[in-house]
């Protein structure tokens, strides 16, 4: 009995962003099998834990995990947080994930909280990529806070923008910019429904000029990140470009499904770290500090579980990194 | 006279070299660190470029240690280093220091900088020869600095403990700048190479090779660039640089006429794409990407600092030369508040991308070999 219900092999990938932390398991032909999608409010290492415990209650029967990878900027804590396989950059994941759903993609678009990305494929291969620099227009945290001051429901955001008829000008080189302009515009006694669509059509234009700067952006085009799920910004670059976007099934969790990929990809018949689903019950923290033995003065990071420092990253001259390899093993 | 000199690449070693023989003194600014960088920022209008905001706050450190005289190397071309000189000037003054200013700009003649140094060298009473083996002493010290730079750009993809190169390199360069004569410094580069040769290396890696091209402060400084070689490095990626001092000086006086690897050939080689010579390393920077090509380098990286005209128009020019050619091309546009994590996921996904490249057998892939 016992050897039966553990034949399923799953992978598990987790993408821990600035705003959203998801998680997914895929199976051996990269069907995904059950995923999740949870804030990260401003807390990883929580995030991670609560994330693991709800996966774990909507797997299916059966499925061992047989690797892992991370992703996202909290890539490299969650990766010794949780013994991860594989520990990736989110474009890559990205990619992989798109290549893996839509076989024939060209353009990735992708918007998430605090970043947006354009990824350009040709013959399945990632040729070329661009990311926002210093600006956050346009990502996912700006859309909540208008939301959240036009007193509109997020998820409601792209019906209202679909219902315009005829959209405002409004300046979305900024955020700040932007929002005085749509308050202008709402004083002025335009309708909110006009304002929202103009927003949309604001941002997906600062976009096309900054991030997509010099790329080719041919179809397919895929949608992802979770501004996918605004109605009104997809309107938006389909009339840009004029283009199909297509926003794929699982357009919110496409980071994690990236990272469960690589793992497979990986673990060809070599045994993985998991550290299991237990990790989401001990205690752990990580406390900062700065290395003053050199002129460079790093910033270090040192992980503590259970009261022992089991690692530590962020120096340049790999001191701390390799120290710990010679004393505690984790 | 106590002169200090901004930290530009391992200029200091050479300069120290000359200072100690013939005069005169130096005070070097202390490593350029967070803290430069800060006074920096503090003291310059905002929207210079970050070259000026580490120069300034190396000026500034060096005057804290007493040095009262500054050089400086201004410009009168498109490029906003012939403001600098003034801006500077007026911005230490505005501060409270008191120093005298040696500005040294591309208007006058090289004549008239070598009369100028013999009347300093006959004011402080050392003779001609000792000036020209000092010099000479100088110019080797920097030219094996750069060897060594180019040893661990080869050596670091191979290591196999992480940072071992990079501790090696700092001590090879300490032992360069200890040395006294010609001597000591030919036994120094013996000892370096031993210290390379001792570093544990795996020959079986087959390192993606990338060129570092754009604007000259960024490319030359790790301090400026975020240790962008370091960190390609680390992640197995063997990368060269296209602008050294040395080649810098040689072309300036016009040396470097047989060089294949030149600064005039990379001009030559952007012909295509921009007839007319911007100045700077506008030309240069679509030129190198080019020439490396044919040396097997996969991919470019271009450096710049946020708001630099001339590169900007490279960096344009460039995606176009990334078409053609099939080079892969990176572009950093840095300043003050790029942050750390938001490079590493770039280089890290723009290394993925060549490596998936190589294996799909877009590009050959011959083991890397080659003996100290």
């Amino acid at each position: 009995m016992e050897k039966r219900r553990r034949q399923i092999k799953g992978y598990l990938g987790i993408d821990v962003g600035s705003v959203s932390t998801d998680l997914a398991v895929i199976d051996q032909e990269g069907k995904v099998l059950c995923h999740q999608y949870l804030l990260t409010h401003g807390q990883p290492i929580l995030a991670v834990q609560r994330g693991l415990k709800e996966i774990q209650a909507c797997l299916p029967e059966g499925v061992e995990i047989c690797g892992v990878g991370t992703t996202g900027s909290a890539r490299q804590l969650t990766g010794i947080l949780v013994g991860a396989d594989v520990v990736k950059n989110e474009i890559t994941a990205h990619a992989i994930a798109s290549i893996h759903f839509y076989p024939e993609v060209r353009t990735v678009l992708e918007i998430g909280g605090q970043d947006s990305k354009i990824i350009i494929i040709r013959d399945g291969l990632v040729v070329d990529f661009g990311m926002n620099t210093v600006c956050a227009a346009g990502t996912g945290s700006f859309l909540d806070q208008q939301a959240l001051r036009l007193n509109v429901p997020i998820e409601a955001f792209g019906e209202y923008a679909l219902r315009s008829e005829s959209p405002v000008r409004i300046a979305g080189r900024c955020t700040v910019f932007a929002e005085s302009d749509m308050i202008h515009k709402q004083q002025m006694g335009c309708h909110l429904n006009d304002i929202i669509a103009g927003l949309c059509e604001a941002l997906v234009r600062n976009y096309l000029n900054n991030v997509a700067k010099g790329k080719e952006i041919r179809s397919p085009i895929i949608f992802q990140g979770g501004v996918a799920a605004n109605q009104g910004i997809r309107k938006a670059f389909e009339r840009e470009l004029g283009e199909e976007i297509l926003v794929p099934k699982y357009y919110h969790v496409m980071g994690a499904i990236g990272a469960a990929l690589l793992a497979k990809e990986k673990m060809d018949g070599v045994e993985t770290q998991f550290k299991g689903f237990g990790v989401s019950e001990i205690k752990c923290r990580t406390v900062n500090f700065i290395c003053k033995d050199c002129e460079n003065h790093c910033e270090v990071v040192e992980f503590i579980v259970e009261e022992k420092p089991i690692s530590y990253w962020g120096d340049r001259c790999g001191k701390w990194e390799s120290g710990i390899k010679k004393g505690i093993s984790p | 006279m106590k002169l200090a000199v901004p930290h530009i690449g391992n200029l200091n070693i050479m300069l120290g070299a000359i200072g100690r023989l013939i005069g005169p003194e130096f005070v070097f600014p202390p490593k350029t660190s967070q803290r430069t960088l800060f006074l920096g920022i503090k003291y310059s209008p905002s929207s210079t470029c970050l070259p000026f905001k580490f120069i300034l706050g190396n000026f500034i450190e060096a005057l804290e240690r007493g040095a009262d005289t500054i050089a400086m190397i201004s410009d009168h071309g498109p490029c906003r280093v012939g403001m600098y000189d003034v801006v500077m000037q007026q911005i230490l003054k505005d501060i409270g220091f008191n120093f005298t200013w040696i500005s040294m700009d591309d208007t006058r003649l090289w004549s008239h900088y070598v009369q100028r140094f013999n009347k300093e060298r006959k004011k402080w009473g050392v003779s001609l020869l000792k000036t020209l083996r000092a010099l000479h002493l100088g110019w080797r010290k920097l030219r094996i600095c750069e060897k060594i730079e180019r040893l661990a750009h080869r050596v670091r993809p191979l290591e196999i403990e992480r940072g071992e190169t990079t501790r090696v390199e700092l001590q090879c360069f300490r032992l360069i700048d200890e040395a006294e004569n010609l001597k000591q410094l030919q036994k120094a580069w013996d000892e370096s190479v031993h210290l390379f040769d001792r570093i544990k290396k795996d020959f079986n890696r087959r390192p993606i090779k990338v060129l570092v091209t754009g604007e000259s402060y960024m490319v030359i400084n790790p301090h400026a660039n975020q240790e962008i070689e370091r960190k390609l490095g680390e992640m197995g990626v063997e990368v060269t640089r296209t602008v050294w001092i040395t080649q810098k000086i040689s072309h300036a006086i016009g040396l470097d006429l047989f060089h294949p690897r030149s600064k005039r050939s990379a001009i030559k080689a952007s012909k295509p794409y921009l007839k007319y010579n911007l100045g700077g390393e506008c030309n240069s920077s679509i030129g190198y990407p080019i020439l490396y090509k044919k040396d097997g380098y996969e991919a470019a990286i271009q450096l710049l600092p946020l708001g630099c005209m001339l590169e900007a128009v490279a960096r344009n020019i460039l995606v176009k030369v990334s078409r053609e050619y099939d080079i892969p091309i990176l572009t950093f546009s840095l300043d003050e508040n790029l942050s750390e994590t938001m490079v590493m996921t770039r280089l890290s996904a723009f290394v993925d991308l060549l490596e998936r490249r190589r294996d799909r057998g877009n590009v050959s892939n011959t083991p890397t070999r080659f003996h100290l």
